[in-house]
């Protein structure tokens, strides 16, 4: 049995929209609109894995994660997390997850986060010594110990968001929700959260389900990744299979020794170009590779050439694209 | 049994463990603190001078003197300070309703209510808390202390405090059916405080139906204050029972409302 | 002909048109009406606090003259005590009570403030732009709810021609005063870390001798001395409109309310430069 599962899961927004034609002093008139988020979707994850859940905004990615989570009931559909129902037994299931959402704090921001550590042990009512070890393991593991017992305020952006991360470790959950955990981080502290994620997924084989519009996190973190749009789930495979099925082209940057006026070549995309360098975009299904360079190096004098696959960013936007 | 109680020893630890915590905000900014808890009893110490000045020109209003509210700014600020300085985020529902705020409390495994009204406190109401105690004493002191009127002022101290946060997680819990009303409940508040610190002797017929059993104005002031000057058995029972009924509403407005919040249909919210 | 009005902020003179000055904080505060009529059910609501307010006012002056035995004090009956009461109230329904400071306190205290220092207007005159953009609609809900209530339920006062011409004067005077004074007492916040337990003090203070919950009218001479010493109460000589025997005694408390104006809008320049240029030097 998959540790989550999600059956036909769909939710339906009616939301209230100002029309153009304004009515009496200027208060604008009103109409109903319903709003398909999360439509019919169906997928499993297993105990220990780590899953980007990722789409464009509006896609129906937090929608998704707050059903999980039991913030949300759905229109329809099912969803089980760890055999629980997670809106009719949300309580029950608060004891074996954890949630952590990007910009909204879960720590008192007047006092040290070891406060509130203890405050989220009664919470979670973890025994004096359970609570005791596993802080500590945890202050090890995340590097902490220097500024536990600093107000929060006090505390760079990076360094609060590894306070909150242990607060929704404290427990030991099961699964850990992670909602746009590295936005607003620098590149150093987005890093060292991704390393601590992935150590906290090796050494307690906690599963991850993280959302993040940041393609390094699902670079660093996730072995599996959802794409959902429009609230249908358009590709569902693992990482490195999202990259070699969508990777097909190449992108060759040249450097000339002496000044071009006009690079001709066939059937390849010149996508950038001024006298001294070029960059190319090679379509591997229409040209090889080695014809591509066996042309340019027979044509040109050559200073240096690099050969790249197009970023996941440039990927994971092409299928948004295609499935508009 | 023994793990029951073990069980329900675990869930008030967390309330109490909690309760603490608050206070420790108030000892992290000490000169705030003590500047805007004296700064608050001053604050209310100026409805007295008024009231003075007031009875001095008229006399009396229906039996009530300057005496009678000295027991009315009591209670009212007592119970106004109990409430708004510990359980300060139960008057934020309909701003984190609105904000989207609520989701991280839903995550927890404990009371959603309980966790909302604990999250924030409210330094300047010490002050309140601090005078009001002080006018309680001063009160039972004017109109003759006994053990029962000392037991009665400590039980409706309690009540009190309980009947101010039932009303406003009832006027705050509104956001769930009508959107963006954050002012609206704050002005709603004001229809309960603003007559609560008026002679409630003045109020009498339907007016005084209306301030008792649906604006509890009178219940947090004038009601206390007139059963500790004649105890009774019925005033102590009708005042226990509107105080309970104040819970249990407060109770059954915001799960109603959460279910609402939950359906994610909150016009113009999140 | 132009006119140049010269408008300094800490950081930079512009000189602009006085048409142009008046359409940008005109505009302001047409954005501000539309913002209190965005949310209709919260201005209803304060509607019927008002009402309520001023019903419960009414009640227990009512009840206290029938009672005392005294059919007028100082040549105030309840029927003026109780009116009384209701225009210094309007006065704080126009201005939002004590929504100005508390709005200017927080751009300071967050530190908001700085991006305010390099925008083409003048934040003061932006805040009270916003603060009087809601006033005219403001006037008319509330003073019509004042009539409607205080009229079924407690009748009608006469107004001299003395009073009926000065009733519009006093309140609007009034209401900019009240504006300009929670204005300057944010400003504090520039220096100290949070001057709201000053704002309840002083507010609390203006209670006594502004005729909040005791008219003027019949309290002892030296409160009405007090009051003309004091911006706080002098916001709200409406209350006192009663008073007004002749043009004369009109005449002087819109003088002192002028003079008011123009010493606090004074202190407000001088204090917001002070102020604005401790942000450029220290940061917020």
């Amino acid at each position: 049995m998959a540790q989550i599962e999600v059956r036909n899961l769909t939710k339906v927004f009616t939301t209230k929209i100002a029309t153009d034609r304004p009515g009496w002093f200027g208060i604008a008139r009103k109409t109903t609109k319903s709003v398909k988020a999360v439509d019919g979707i169906t997928f499993d994850v297993d105990k220990g894995e780590t899953l980007a859940f990722i789409g464009p905004n509006g896609a129906g990615k937090s929608t998704t994660i707050k059903m999980l989570t039991g913030i949300l009931y759905p229109t329809s559909g099912s969803v089980s997390i760890i055999g629980i129902n997670p809106w009719k037994e949300r309580q029950r299931l608060a004891f074996r997850i954890g949630t952590v959402f990007g910009q909204k704090s879960q720590l008192s921001f007047h006092l040290p986060a070891e406060d509130s550590f203890k405050l989220f042990a009664k919470i979670y009512e973890l025994d004096d010594q359970v609570f005791r070890r596993r802080v500590g393991e945890l202050v090890e593991i995340f590097d902490a110990k220097d500024y536990i017992k600093q107000p929060l305020r006090k505390l760079s952006l990076g360094q609060r968001m590894r306070c909150e991360i242990i607060a929704s470790l404290l427990h030991n959950p099961e699964i850990v929700f992670l909602d746009e955990p590295t936005i607003g981080l620098d590149v150093v502290a987005k890093q060292e959260l991704r390393k601590v994620l992935r150590k906290l997924n090796e050494n307690y084989n906690t599963t991850i389900f993280l959302t993040s519009h940041d393609t390094g996190d699902i670079d660093a973190i996730s072995d599996r990744t959802i794409i959902i749009n429009g609230g249908k789930i358009v590709f569902d495979d693992s990482t490195n299979n999202l990259k070699r099925k969508y990777i097909k082209t190449k992108r060759i940057k040249v450097r000339f020794t002496s000044a071009i006026r006009d690079i001709e070549t066939q059937n390849v995309h010149i996508s950038r170009s001024d006298h001294y360098e070029t960059e190319l975009e090679v379509n591997t299904a229409e040209r090889t590779i080695k014809s591509v360079l066996e042309e340019i190096v027979g044509k040109y004098d050559i200073a240096d050439i690099s050969i790249e696959d197009p970023s996941l960013d440039e990927i994971i936007a092409s299928i948004y694209e295609h499935n508009t | 049994m023994e793990g029951k109680l073990r069980n329900i020893n675990k869930k008030w630890a967390w309330i109490a463990e909690n309760l603490r915590f608050n206070f420790r905000v108030f000892t992290e900014y000490k000169a705030a603190f003590v500047l805007q808890s004296v700064g608050m009893i001053l604050n209310n110490a100026a409805f007295l001078v008024v009231w003075y000045i007031f009875f001095h020109i008229f006399g009396s209003v229906n039996g009530w003197g300057f005496k009678e509210m000295l027991g009315l700014d009591g209670f009212v600020g007592f119970g106004y300070g109990v409430a708004f300085s510990l359980t300060y985020g139960a008057t934020k529902i309909s701003k984190m309703a609105t904000f989207g705020l609520l989701d991280r409390f839903l995550t927890l495994p404990q009371n959603t209510l309980t966790m909302v009204s604990l999250s924030d406190v409210q330094m300047s109401a010490i002050g309140d808390l601090v005078l009001g105690a002080l006018l309680i004493g001063a009160y039972v002191v004017t109109v003759g202390p006994s053990f029962t009127r000392i037991a009665l002022a400590l039980l409706f101290a309690g009540m009190v405090s309980l009947v101010v946060l039932g009303f406003t997680i009832v006027v705050q819990s509104i956001v769930f059916w009508i959107p963006n009303s954050q002012e609206l409940s704050d002005a709603l508040f004001e229809f309960m405080l603003g007559p609560s610190l008026m002679p409630n002797s003045a109020f009498t017929g339907a007016m005084r139906f209306i301030f008792t059993f649906i604006i509890p104005a009178i219940v947090i002031g004038g009601l206390p204050v007139n059963i500790i000057l004649s105890p009774s058995i019925k005033g102590l029972i009708v005042m226990t029972a509107i105080s309970l009924a104040w819970v249990y509403l407060a109770q059954w407005v915001f799960n109603r409302g959460l279910r609402r919040y939950e359906s994610g249909n909150l016009v113009g919210t999140r | 002909m132009k006119t140049r009005l010269l408008m300094k902020s800490s950081h930079q003179s512009m000189n602009t048109t006085l048409r142009q000055a008046l359409a940008k904080y005109t505009y302001v505060g047409y954005l501000a009406y539309k913002e209190l009529l965005a949310y209709p059910a919260s201005l209803l609501g304060r509607l019927a606090i008002h009402a309520l307010r001023i019903t419960y006012l009414g009640i227990i002056y009512e009840y206290v003259f029938t009672h005392s035995g005294k059919s007028a004090i100082h040549g105030m009956d309840a029927l003026h005590a109780v009116w009384a009461l209701a225009l210094v109230q309007l006065v704080y329904q126009l201005t939002g009570s004590g929504r100005t400071f508390k709005h200017f306190k927080d751009e300071i205290i967050s530190g908001q403030i700085e991006v305010r220092l390099n925008k083409p207007y003048y934040y003061p005159l932006q805040s009270l732009a916003d603060a009087l953009g809601q006033a005219p609609i403001r006037f008319v809900l509330f003073f019509a709810i004042t009539a409607l209530v205080l009229g079924s339920a407690f009748g009608m006062p006469t107004f001299t021609i003395q009073q009926k011409s000065l009733f519009l004067p006093l309140l609007s005077l009034g209401v900019l005063l009240f504006v300009l004074t929670q204005q300057l007492l944010s400003l504090s916040a520039f220096w100290i870390e949070d001057p709201t337990p000053a704002w309840w003090v002083l507010s609390k203070i203006a209670w006594i001798i502004n005729g909040t919950f005791i008219p003027l009218a019949i309290l002892p001479a030296y409160f009405k001395t007090a009051s003309l010493l004091f911006p706080l109460s002098a916001s709200f000589f409406l209350g006192r409109i009663y008073e007004i025997t002749d043009w004369y005694s009109g005449a002087k408390f819109v003088g002192i309310q002028l003079l008011w104006i123009l010493l606090i809008y004074t202190a407000i320049y001088f204090t917001y430069k002070q102020g604005a240029k401790k942000i450029s030097i220290n940061g917020g």
